[in-house]
């Protein structure tokens, strides 16, 4: 089929249009569309739909499958080390963990094998305020927001033994008076421009997240889904989406029940990638479990992708397929969501970077 | 006698997050113990959105909705261990009496359903005695919708600390450099006594000299004037006697009368003219197994008959919640076993702690206007043959059958 292709490219267009022909078009919300047709050039997506011509001269590849979005991982610690999170203060605001990556990681390298083409990295949980985590690509490692959320933790977590605060009451009691101070990082969170993901593991957690997020005017993100399924109300009124903890082959049931419930109450779902502790390999294994459970495979796939990205404020980035958009994608022999599907080609920036699982 | 679960015809199983209130409900029994030393036989209890609106005696079963052998008002533990966390407690100070427990109560946490299912309709929710002076206590349902809105009777009911040894032990850093504030944090009993008074005084003449207000000052100036309770946790002996001189001091210097309350007053009963000279009352622990509790302190199943006979105002508690095995029901079995006569026992865990803990007006009895709370028991209750068959929250039937764990 690619030698097909290639016989179409006439030399003075060897340049980059780019046309992909899918059974399936996945284009990172809502339905996928039947033999729908993807052009690119120059790294942006051109054209996305059905019925759309190729321009003359493109590269044309014809598709017997899937074509989704990059797949987008939410929460990541990869490519940082041991370096994950500073210990020396609880409020570290204007810490970014971008000034920890190492670029040429394995760990990014892995991701796009995966199929995941942007992640969020981010400072470690267990502090009030860790700071900022970065929105990077997979492939090249390049950096597309330095600061992309900023990182609370309303949990037992950032509750410590020997160091203020020992409780969940002056926890919260910290985070509520430096959001109302409101200076430097705190204060962009508190009028809605900067992102903030908050670590929740319980259900006092998640209850003190929402209302925190309510009191101030956050948006963003919870993360921590476990505990979930009794609050979805809470969660819902408060306008965060959920990143999901990873959900796994050994999954305890309660996970799926409040991956499901939230869902269910219309709450923005992202499944998260957590790693290097769960493989991004998982990613497409907690989505398959969660349609095995019920839940909607659009919504699945859009917590891959789409909602995934936007849940974690790098909507107008990363995980939709969608003209002037970076041209990141991934052929698969079929859905995503199926497990006995297979990665065949993942695209970055209008380039191929990864030939697929048999590579 | 009328078959025990005629009731249950409702068949009833325990519901944690029960279904909008019934309207109206009706309960019948063949007594019903509506406050010590009254009796109301065959009673009908008619409650009116989730509050008792008529009780009345000599009356027939066949129009009530629930029918037990006898009931009572819904048992109040004030000694309730909501969790054993440590992160209820703000430790980077030693005295936090601004601090609050509501942030940290996971309403949906099993202890609150267990509590229920034993006839525990209230408590008193606290911080961890890991400070000194922990911080202000609530006072809660154990049952009902979820929220703190829905359960709490009353908030900032009292000032929570602690005598002894719980705020003191390792705190001592064991020959390494003090890196942390365990450090400074007393390390004795004497240390602990320092802290309260100091906390007293501190606060007493900030106000007397016109300083910016802290947090905290406010708590410990209510607690001074006798506004809201002082609840010390003081198991042994010693710690009972130093938090009685306490009290006794602030009082001496002009500086208020406390209203004391001994929290796990084990060994309340080897101070019975001290107590009784200071007003203070007791919250006992629940029974030990082997006579010695917490602290190494005595106590035996005759500890609440002494207390009560010399006079002095007893609760009893089961320090139920998180799994300590005890129910409340149990405790006053062995209270009564002891020697402390019927109505005695029906006051140590309905009408005392809800007087204590200031709440009275709606929790302890059965009466007009009374929050619907109720035990349905099968048989007298605080026998040990007799157990919790049933239970009524803010006039909802929440638990029925096989109960009382």
């Amino acid at each position: 089929m690619l030698q097909l292709a290639l016989l179409l490219v006439a030399p003075a267009a060897a340049s980059d249009v780019v046309v992909v022909r899918a059974d399936h078009l996945y284009l990172g919300h809502g339905e996928p569309i039947e033999n729908g047709v993807l052009v690119v050039s120059d790294g942006k997506v051109t054209a996305a739909g059905v019925g759309v011509k190729a321009p003359a001269g493109a590269v044309v590849i014809e598709h017997e499958g899937w074509v989704t979005p990059g797949l987008f991982g939410a929460f990541t610690m990869d490519g940082i080390g041991s370096e994950r999170r500073d210990d020396t203060r609880p409020l570290m605001p204007e810490a970014r963990i971008v000034h920890s990556l190492r670029p040429r990681t394995a760990a990014l390298a892995r991701n796009l094998r995966a199929g995941v083409t942007t992640i969020t990295i981010n400072p470690d949980t267990g502090r009030p305020c860790s700071g900022a985590s970065a929105l990077v690509k997979t492939h090249g490692a390049k950096v597309v927001d330095a600061e992309l959320q900023l990182c609370l933790d309303i949990s037992y977590g950032a509750v410590k033994a020997d160091e203020h605060p020992t409780s969940l009451a002056s926890l919260r009691e910290l985070l509520d008076d430096v959001l109302s101070e409101g200076a430097g990082s705190f204060g962009r969170a508190a009028s809605g421009e900067l992102p903030v993901i908050i670590r929740a593991r319980d259900r006092q957690s998640l209850r003190a997240a929402a209302s925190l997020a309510k009191g101030h005017g956050l948006r963003g993100a919870i993360f921590g889904s476990y505990w979930a399924e009794e609050l979805v109300d809470e969660v819902a009124a408060s306008g965060l989406g959920v990143v999901c903890d990873p959900v796994g082959v050994a999954t305890n049931h309660r996970a799926l029940r409040s991956v499901l419930a939230l869902a269910a109450g219309g709450v923005d779902i992202s499944f998260g990638l957590v790693t290097p502790a769960n493989p991004p390999e998982n990613l497409r294994v907690g989505a398959a479990m969660c349609v095995r459970e019920g839940l909607d495979p659009n919504i699945a796939l859009a917590a891959m992708t789409g909602t995934a990205a936007k849940v974690s404020g790098a909507g107008d980035q990363a995980g939709i397929i969608a003209v002037g958009r970076d041209a990141d994608f991934v052929l698969w022999s079929g859905s995503p969501i199926e497990l006995s599907s297979s990665l065949e080609e993942v695209w970055v920036d209008g380039h191929r970077v990864h030939g697929g699982d048999d590579e | 006698m009328i078959a025990t679960l005629s009731l249950f015809a409702l068949s009833l199983s325990p519901v944690p997050h029960p279904a909008p209130r019934a309207d109206k409900l009706v309960v019948y029994a063949e007594r019903a113990y509506t406050a010590p030393g009254v009796v109301v036989t065959d009673a009908l209890i008619t409650i009116q959105d989730g509050k008792i609106t008529h009780v009345r005696g000599g009356a027939r079963a066949s129009s009530a909705d629930l029918r037990a052998t006898c009931v009572t008002a819904g048992l109040v533990d004030m000694g309730f261990r909501y969790s054993s966390n440590q992160n209820t407690v703000e430790q980077s100070s030693e005295v936090t009496a601004a601090a609050r427990i509501a942030p940290a109560l996971d309403l949906h946490a099993r202890g609150w359903e267990r509590a229920l299912r034993q006839g525990i309709t209230t408590v008193a929710a606290f911080p961890v005695d890991r400070n000194v002076v922990g911080g202000m206590g609530a006072v809660l349902k154990t049952g009902g919708e979820p929220t703190l809105e829905a359960r709490l009777v009353r908030a900032d009911a009292f000032l929570r600390g602690s005598m002894g040894s719980s705020p003191s032990s390792g705190n001592r850093p064991s020959g390494t450099r003090p890196t942390n504030f365990y450090a400074r944090r007393p390390t004795t009993r004497m240390g602990v006594e320092w802290e309260w008074r100091k906390a007293f005084y501190d606060a007493w003449q900030e106000e007397s000299r016109g300083d910016a207000d802290r947090p905290g000052r406010a708590e410990l100036l209510r607690a001074l004037s006798g506004e809201t309770p002082v609840f010390i946790q003081a198991w042994a002996t010693q710690d009972i006697r130093t938090a009685v001189f306490l009290a006794e001091e602030m009082a001496a210097e002009g500086m208020g009368t406390m209203r004391l309350i001994i929290g796990s007053g084990a060994e309340a009963w080897r101070e019975p003219d001290l107590l009784v000279r200071s007003k203070a009352a007791v919250c006992l622990p629940p029974l030990p197994a082997a006579g010695r509790t917490t602290e190494n302190a005595f106590m035996s199943m005759d500890t609440a008959a002494k207390l009560y006979e010399a006079g002095i105002p007893v609760a009893l508690s089961a320090h139920s919640g998180y799994g300590s095995g005890n129910t409340l029901a149990e405790q006053a079995v062995y209270a009564r076993r002891g020697g402390l006569p019927f109505d005695a026992a029906l006051t140590a865990v309905t009408t005392m702690p809800a007087r204590l803990l200031g709440v009275s007006d709606r929790v302890g009895t059965i009466d007009l206007g009374q929050d619907a709370d109720l035990v349905l028991w099968n048989g007298t209750p605080f026998e040990f043959t007799t157990r919790p068959v049933g239970v009524v929250l803010d006039g909802t039937p929440l638990v029925g059958g096989e109960t009382d764990r």
